[in-house]
This record gives C-alpha cells, sequence and structure tokens, in this order.
C-alpha cells in the first residue's frame, strides 16, 4: 500500500520525459483513431464555401510564434481553403509577426493552387490603432490602408484590393487569434453585420461560447482539434500531418489524466490510513 | 474628408514636418513654464473627455444613412489617433534604454543582460532596416537568421515549455477533497476526452444517430461546451462589460487616480 501512497510524489523529471517520449510516439508510429468534425468547424466551412462572388474574405493574423503550434495550422488550413474555393482574401493583423508568418504560408500555397499575389490575395500587414482604426477601415479601406506590406505598392495597384471599398465589400471576417483581440471584431460585427468567425487558441475557446449561442459567431476553430477538423473538411494538404499532432496531443491529455488519477488515489490511501491509525 | 490635404513636394513637406515638430515643442514648453500643475492636469483632463466624447457622440447621435454631421470626421481622428498611438513605440523605447542604460553604467546585478539587450535590439534593427531600404544581401541573410532562425524559434520553444509545466502543475495541485471537486473533475476528464481522438474511439461504438448518440463523448463534451460553460461563460461577461463600462467612464471623466497631474 505504500507504494500508492508514493504515486502521490512521482519526481518531476519522471513526469517530464513520459511527456516528451509519449508525446513522440505517434510521430514516429502510425496510430489511427476516429475523429469526428464538429459543428462549430463546419459552420467556418460552410460560410466559406457560401461567400458571394463578389466579396472579400478578412484575415485578421492576430498570433505569433508563441501560438504558432496551433495558430499556423488554422491559418495554413483557412488559406488553402480559400484558394481551393478561389475566394480573395486581405491579411492583416494586430501582431508584428502574424501577417509575415501567415504570407509565407500564402506563398508556399499559392504555387500550389496557381494563385497570384494581388490577383487572389494581398497582404496589409501590422496594423496598429485598435479599434478606431477598424472602423475608419470599415468607412474606407483604401483611404486607411495606403499600401501593401508585400510589394509596398499602393492598394490601387492591385485588383483585388480595388474591390474593397469599405466594409460592405468585406463577406467574411476570419480572425486567428492566439489572444483576446477578436474583442474589437466582435464590436465589428455586431456595428456593421459582417459575418464572423474566430481560429483560436483552445485556451481561450471557452470565452467565445456565448458568441457563438448568440449568432455573432457563425463559426469557430479551437486550437490543434480546430485546425485538424477543418483540413479533414477540405481534405487539406496537411490532414495527415494535424491528425498525426492530434494523436500526439491525445497522449498529453491521457498522461494529464493518468496522473491525475494516480495522485489522488495516493492522497485518498493516505487519508484513508490516517482515520484508521 | 481631411483635415489637411496631402504635400506632394519633398522640400514643402520637409519645412511642414519641421515646423510642426518645433512648434509642437515651443507649445508644450510654454505650457510647461507658465500653466501650473493643477491646470496642467485640467487640460489633461479636457482632452481625455474630447477623445472619448466624440466617439459617443458620433455612435449615439441620430443618423441619417447611417451618417450624422460627425461621421465624415471618423477618419481624420482615427489618423490622429493612429499617429498617437504610434508615438508610444519610442516611448516605450526610451523608457527601456533608460532603465537598462542605468544597469549597465552602475554595474547592477545581471548588467550584461542589459548589455546583450541593447546588441540584440542594434542587431536585429540594423539588419531589419538594411534589408527593407538598402536591399543589401547580408542584411537579409542576417535578418533571417536573426528572425526567423532564432527569434520565432525561441518564441515557440518558450511556449513549449508550458507544456511540461502544466503537466506537473496538473498533477501536483488537483486534488479531488470535496464533492464540488469531483464534479469539477469529472467535468474536466469529460471536455479533455471529447477533445482528442482517443476519446472519441472510447465511444466510438455508440451510434452517430438518434438519442444513443448523445452519449458519445464527443457529444458529451459539446454540451459541457455549449450550455454549461456557455452560460457561466455570458454571466461573467455581463458581470466584465458592466465592470468595464464603469471603468472607462472613470477614465473617460478622468476619476482614477493618478490620472490627474500630482496623483488626485
Amino acid at each position: 500500500m505504500e507504494w500508492l501512497i508514493q504515486l502521490r510524489q512521482i519526481k518531476r523529471q519522471w513526469i517530464y520525459l513520459s511527456l516528451a517520449v509519449l508525446v513522440s510516439i505517434p510521430l514516429f508510429f502510425k496510430i489511427r483513431l476516429p475523429f469526428f468534425v464538429g459543428p462549430q468547424a463546419k459552420g467556418l466551412y460552410e460560410a466559406v464555401k457560401d461567400l458571394p462572388e463578389d466579396k472579400v474574405v478578412l484575415l485578421a493574423m492576430d498570433w505569433g510564434a508563441a501560438t504558432k503550434g496551433e495558430s499556423m495550422w488554422q491559418a495554413q488550413a483557412i488559406i488553402e481553403h480559400l484558394f481551393k474555393e478561389k475566394k480573395p482574401f486581405v491579411i492583416l493583423g494586430y501582431d508584428i509577426q502574424g501577417p509575415q508568418l501567415s504570407e509565407e504560408l500564402a506563398e508556399k500555397l499559392a504555387k500550389k493552387y496557381g494563385r497570384n499575389y494581388g490577383e487572389d490575395w494581398f497582404n496589409v500587414g501590422f496594423i496598429t490603432g485598435g479599434l478606431p482604426l477598424l472602423l475608419r477601415m470599415a468607412k474606407n479601406f483604401q483611404a486607411t490602408f495606403k499600401q501593401d506590406s508585400v510589394k509596398r505598392k499602393p492598394l490601387s495597384t492591385f485588383p483585388v484590393a480595388r474591390r474593397i471599398k469599405d466594409i460592405n465589400d468585406i463577406g467574411l471576417i476570419i480572425d486567428i487569434t492566439g489572444s483576446g483581440t477578436y474583442g474589437d471584431w466582435i464590436t465589428i460585427q455586431t456595428t456593421y453585420k459582417v459575418p464572423l468567425a474566430v481560429a483560436c487558441t483552445a485556451v481561450i475557446t471557452p470565452d467565445l461560447y456565448p458568441f457563438l449561442d448568440s449568432k455573432q459567431l457563425i463559426g469557430m476553430l479551437s486550437g490543434l482539434k480546430g485546425a485538424a477538423e477543418y483540413e479533414a473538411l477540405i481534405k487539406g494538404s496537411h490532414r495527415k500531418t494535424t491528425l498525426k499532432m492530434m494523436m500526439s496531443q491525445s497522449m498529453a491529455h491521457l498522461l494529464i489524466i493518468i496522473l491525475i488519477v494516480l495522485a489522488n488515489i495516493g492522497l485518498y490511501i493516505e487519508r484513508r490510513r490516517r482515520r484508521s491509525g | 474628408m481631411r483635415i489637411f490635404h496631402p504635400v506632394k513636394d519633398p522640400t514643402l513637406l520637409t519645412v511642414y514636418i519641421v515646423a510642426s515638430l518645433v512648434g509642437s515643442f515651443l507649445v508644450l514648453a510654454l505650457m510647461h513654464k507658465f500653466l501650473s500643475m493643477r491646470a496642467k492636469g485640467r487640460f489633461i483632463t479636457a482632452l481625455t473627455f474630447l477623445a472619448g466624447f466624440f466617439y459617443s457622440l458620433e455612435f449615439f447621435l441620430p443618423a441619417k444613412n447611417g451618417k450624422n454631421f460627425l461621421t465624415p470626421w471618423v477618419e481624420p481622428v482615427g489618423d490622429a489617433l493612429a499617429v498617437i498611438g504610434a508615438f508610444a513605440f519610442p516611448l516605450g523605447l526610451i523608457s527601456l534604454a533608460v532603465v537598462h542604460w542605468g544597469n549597465i553604467r552602475r554595474r547592477r546585478e545581471g548588467w550584461y543582460f542589459s548589455l546583450f539587450l541593447f546588441i540584440a535590439m542594434l542587431a536585429m534593427a540594423l539588419s531589419a532596416f538594411l534589408n527593407h531600404y538598402a536591399h543589401l544581401s547580408l542584411a537579409k541573410k542576417i535578418y533571417s537568421c536573426l528572425f526567423d532562425g532564432l527569434y520565432i524559434p525561441l518564441g515557440v520553444a518558450m511556449m513549449s515549455t508550458l507544456a511540461f509545466y502544466i503537466v506537473s502543475a496538473a498533477y501536483r495541485a488537483f486534488r479531488v477533497t470535496n464533492v464540488d471537486a469531483i464534479l469539477m473533475m469529472g467535468a474536466a476528464i469529460i471536455v479533455m476526452l471529447g477533445q482528442i481522438p482517443f476519446g472519441m474511439w472510447l465511444t466510438s461504438w455508440l451510434p452517430m444517430q438518434g438519442i444513443v448518440s448523445s452519449l458519445r463523448i464527443e457529444n458529451v463534451s459539446n454540451w459541457f461546451m455549449t450550455i454549461v460553460n456557455m452560460s457561466v461563460q455570458r454571466a461573467i461577461g455581463f458581470g466584465l462589460a458592466v465592470g468595464g463600462i464603469a471603468m472607462a467612464l472613470r477614465v473617460w471623466f478622468s476619476l482614477e487616480r493618478g490620472m490627474q497631474m500630482g496623483g488626485k
């Protein structure tokens, strides 16, 4: 029975080693487990598919290297879907790194789908100014952003940019975020009734369910699971990779559950011993 | 609508920029010299009130075809706020430089970290500027090495250590000692299992349709998130929003302690 009580005192080095080994296993060995897509990811998928021909998608890349493990896969899946469906989009972001990292993703995928910068997408880059800037953008897009961030040319140079005069030309806003930047986009959605979806890290997903319920959000991707769901829906290039990573995440979750159970078994045995002794 | 018309002549533009800087400096210097602390505080309070008043009024005033008399001013005011917001960068930079230069000058403990900070800042800034404006291939290589090769992976690595910390902290902290804790732990385990393929596999033998399908772990997890969690988050959200409005009003009217000059 003593060994059960010792379960409460596993050294953290063993825990770290277990985590590292368990997370690595699915990367080397194929583990096939069922995977089902949730309604929130389907909502975003349908919104992109049903986007009117004359509208442009606005991708707010409010993520950086720190949340790359989740946000990059989400951004990749969404950009691939937009290229597949031939939906034009504009990239901008509150984070300095997001638009730049997304541009690399877009350029890689553009080669695969034969898409061209300026005709199928353009990048405004890092934006600053918060909600006042977004309100200004909603009224006059061309006057708010003088040039793009990639070629450093006026927006009028790019056919897809010329299509956007104000918020009425935006058919869907997708905020890919690792923090609370969705608040400003919720305000824009409420004011101008533009469809909005959020692809966020798993840790802030619980905060967004009220907005899904009130239909302020038409779809949501939650962390790496959301990215894997979206890749499955669009039959994307990285669906096998994201599924493999989901298996790794499964291992980590299982380890947490097992450790918590073991620690509480040890606690329970110890308490029983104290009461009887 | 525009407050000023764009100036294309570079000489005239330079004159305007220099004149604006000199004029602003003079006005600030005169205000600093001749206004009392109380008067400065009142001036800041008035400016703060006007800035907030503009957006509130523009939103609340009745609009015809979505516009009232303040709507054309949204663009230039937005431009002005973006420019003012950009001043936060050099302000932060100067503050950082002053603190760390002080560390180096006084050889405080860990002063070499401050030296590394300056070296890293200068290396990154110089390579980025040279890459962007001079298009030097060496600058591009250095920038790529520093940004793609160092900065991004370091950011990812920092966040990756969080996984180990979370597992260890969960093991040490989550103790089921009463009924509330049992309920919370049960809900947490169900939600966690509902997110991962292993959890979905556990109940994959249940049918996809029909009333029994609601016992599938992903559906139970979804129920927890969309019903239980959603209602609680909404309640918290309402509380935060009401608190946020109260706080915003206090900031708007400069009622917060320390917002006025002299800390009153």
